[in-house]
């Protein structure tokens, strides 16, 4: 085996080890330290890699920059396991499980992002949806999680299915699996003067579009986030939110960035409507919401919607500067931003969960967090933020990139939807920052008791936000120096 | 000849398909579900893939369906389902079934009589054997079979936890 394999060995086998020691016995503390130790070992040798990585085999396509989303994949996955044990702590249910499946939901993501093969793909995807489903039900007989659970079951299921005839038709179409020979081939490159004649080749691009956008929560598939959000357990949510959606984007821009599929009009159109229609109805839905967890679900809708932009851009029909990785850049550095802004959203609202009972987040909650308890209020609201792309944090310099790689492709008409779209969502984030700032009216009560690892890791996301929102120059130049080689 | 026999098992496949998730009675469904998957065993046949054939016997149409009766028979609603299952026996319920099935008894007769080899072979001289599936699993797919087991792994730990909490329940 090549070396490029040595963070998915550590992975899946730290995954198999704690089956092993929860036979003999159970004890949570080591388990944690297991999985949180393993995944630093994966991250340190998953970043050893980064530079020299070069791997391809049929079913696997590792260079730098797969290694470098993967490092980011497994560094999501290390900062929520880091806060796990708190937040499993408190609960009355068996808690190995939920690491072995946490770990091969990592291990999943990862073999989506760097799967070069529709079969690998394909149990890739399988193997992180699947094992998302049983954390999303995890905790007890709530209703909410059960429904969530079938809802998303159900819904993942049938989106599989679809990707899977599409798959189906491809095959029919070219005989081969392959990403490269699909995407490289020159029978598709003749195609795209006849593309009309051909309905089973647009079909299965069809429906492979409607799996992955059912994937990202994309507006037209976007129904179950709202309630997957609201009924699953806050680190499954994180999970979902960030490393699986972050895992299938990656995938997307593989599938973009490389042969000429994407160049045919319907498909520009089909992926331009999507785009806009996410930005605006994730905006729009978010609007009026009361519900954190809504709140964020919508707002996942719309920043995947943003993303879809970069995509876009990938292959201009004139571009104003012939640079030919920035639209990948731009994705890239706002896939970045965005996730690790949400994943710091979400811990912060894993250690309140931690301390009280009831599990629905309403923004009134949040209410005089600022007085109550600073340090965290402070970090969430760096973190709105930055999710609303306020100048001096990551999402203004993700958003920045994502502008300039549009108005050098020239897609007008969805910088104008961004634009409209970010005002709007300018709105909905400032007011729980508002919310928060506010006098509380009833006797103040401690919420966060924060231990080592959880001010470790509010300060690292801290830094992170507003350290790479200042000096963004350095991850630029390092993130160019990978895609451009 | 190949082409006419291959459509006449689609056809099969698609119709019991359909009527699979039309059925109100969940047995019924899954004997027309059976029935697919003989079609589309069939169809493997067809293809020069005997082996894939017989897996799709022995997984789905024995192994799966099994599995399928067991859920069902648990989900027993007491004396409606009784009286239900007075009604569900009658020959009549079975004839869509019998008459598909018979179509696949056929087409199977057919394709196994000294004359059908001389035709079929033509068409399809790579018969595709345990043999060359294994060869290929275990090369250039070895990783599929990893993350296939990765994935059983998820599912039994997933159905582990969601069983055990029913036990719980129920003492």
């Amino acid at each position: 085996m090549n070396q490029v394999f040595l963070p998915w060995i550590i992975i899946s086998s730290s995954a198999l080890l704690i089956m092993l020691f929860t036979a003999i016995k159970r004890d949570h503390l080591y388990t944690s330290m297991i999985s949180s130790t393993a995944l630093l070992v994966a991250l340190i040798a998953q970043l050893l890699q980064v530079k020299t990585a070069s791997y391809h085999s049929d079913l696997i396509f590792i260079d730098a920059a797969t290694a470098l989303l993967s490092a980011l994949l497994i560094l999501l996955a290390l900062l929520l396991s880091l806060l796990l044990y708190p937040w499993l702590k408190s609960l009355n249910e068996p808690k190995e499980e939920y690491y072995m499946l946490f770990l091969l939901a990592t291990q999943g993501a990862m073999i989506v992002a760097a799967s070069d093969h529709f079969a690998s793909f394909f149990m890739g995807l399988e193997l992180l949806s699947l094992s998302i489903v049983p954390m999303i039900v995890y905790q007890d007989k709530n209703a909410k999680a059960l429904e969530a659970a079938v809802k998303y079951f159900v819904l993942s299921a049938l989106a599989s299915a679809i990707i899977l005839m599409g798959i189906a038709l491809l095959y029919f179409y070219s005989g081969s699996l392959s990403f490269s020979a699909l995407l490289q081939d020159t029978a598709i490159t003749e195609l795209a003067s006849a593309q009309t004649s051909n309905i089973a080749y647009q079909v299965a691009i069809l429906m492979l579009l409607v799996g992955i956008a059912f994937k990202l929560s994309l507006v037209p598939c976007h129904l179950w986030i709202a309630d997957v959000f609201e009924g699953a357990p806050l680190p499954t949510t994180a999970l979902l939110a960030t490393l699986s959606k972050a895992a299938i984007f990656v995938l997307l821009i593989r599938l973009f960035s490389s042969g000429s599929w994407q160049q045919y009009p319907d498909f520009i159109t089909i992926l331009s409507l999507i785009a806009g229609a996410s930005m605006l109805l994730g905006n729009v839905l978010a609007l009026l919401q009361t519900n954190l967890l809504r709140l964020l679900a919508y707002s996942s809708i719309a920043h995947f919607g943003y993303l879809l932009l970069a995509i876009l851009a990938m292959h201009p029909e004139q571009a104003l500067v012939s640079t030919t990785s920035l639209a990948a850049e731009a994705s890239l550095f706002y896939l970045l931003g965005y996730t690790m802004t949400l994943l710091g959203v979400f811990l912060i609202l894993m250690l309140l969960a931690s301390q009280q009972s009831s599990l629905d987040f309403t923004l009134e909650r949040l209410k005089g967090l600022f007085w109550i308890e600073p340090s965290g209020a402070i970090v969430l609201g760096i973190l709105f933020l930055s999710l609303a792309g306020i100048p001096l944090t990551i999402g203004f310099v993700g958003k920045f990139y994502l502008t300039f790689a549009a108005v050098n492709s020239q897609l007008w008409w969805l910088l104008g939807t961004l634009v409209i779209s970010s005002l709007l969502g300018l709105f909905y984030y400032l007011r729980v920052i508002l919310m928060m700032v506010e006098k509380p009216g009833t006797v103040a009560q401690k919420l966060i008791v924060l231990n080592p690892s959880s001010v470790f890791v509010l300060s690292f996301m801290a830094l992170v936000v507003v350290g790479i929102g200042v000096f963004p120059g350095p991850l630029a130049a390092f993130v160019q120096s990978i895609i451009g080689s | 000849m190949t082409s006419m026999l291959f459509y006449l098992a689609a056809g099969v496949a698609i119709i019991a398909a359909l009527l699979t998730v039309t059925r109100h009675n969940a047995v019924h469904a899954l004997l027309y579900l059976v029935i697919t998957m003989l079609a589309i065993s069939l169809i493997f046949f067809l293809f020069g893939a005997p082996f894939a054939a017989a897996l799709q016997i022995i997984i789905y149409a024995g192994a799966i369906m099994v599995l399928f009766v067991f859920v069902t028979m648990m989900l027993h609603q007491g004396e409606l389902s009784v009286k239900q299952e007075s009604q569900l026996y009658r020959p009549a319920q079975s004839l869509g079934a019998i008459l598909l099935s018979t179509i696949l008894l056929f087409e199977v007769i057919y394709l196994l009589s000294p004359q059908a080899a001389v035709i079929i072979t033509p068409d399809t001289r790579v018969v595709i054997g345990a043999k060359e599936i294994g060869l290929k699993l275990y090369t250039s797919y070895l990783l599929l079979v990893e993350i296939a087991a990765l994935l059983l792994l998820t599912a039994l730990i997933g159905a582990f936890h969601l069983g055990r909490r029913h036990q719980e329940n129920s003492k």
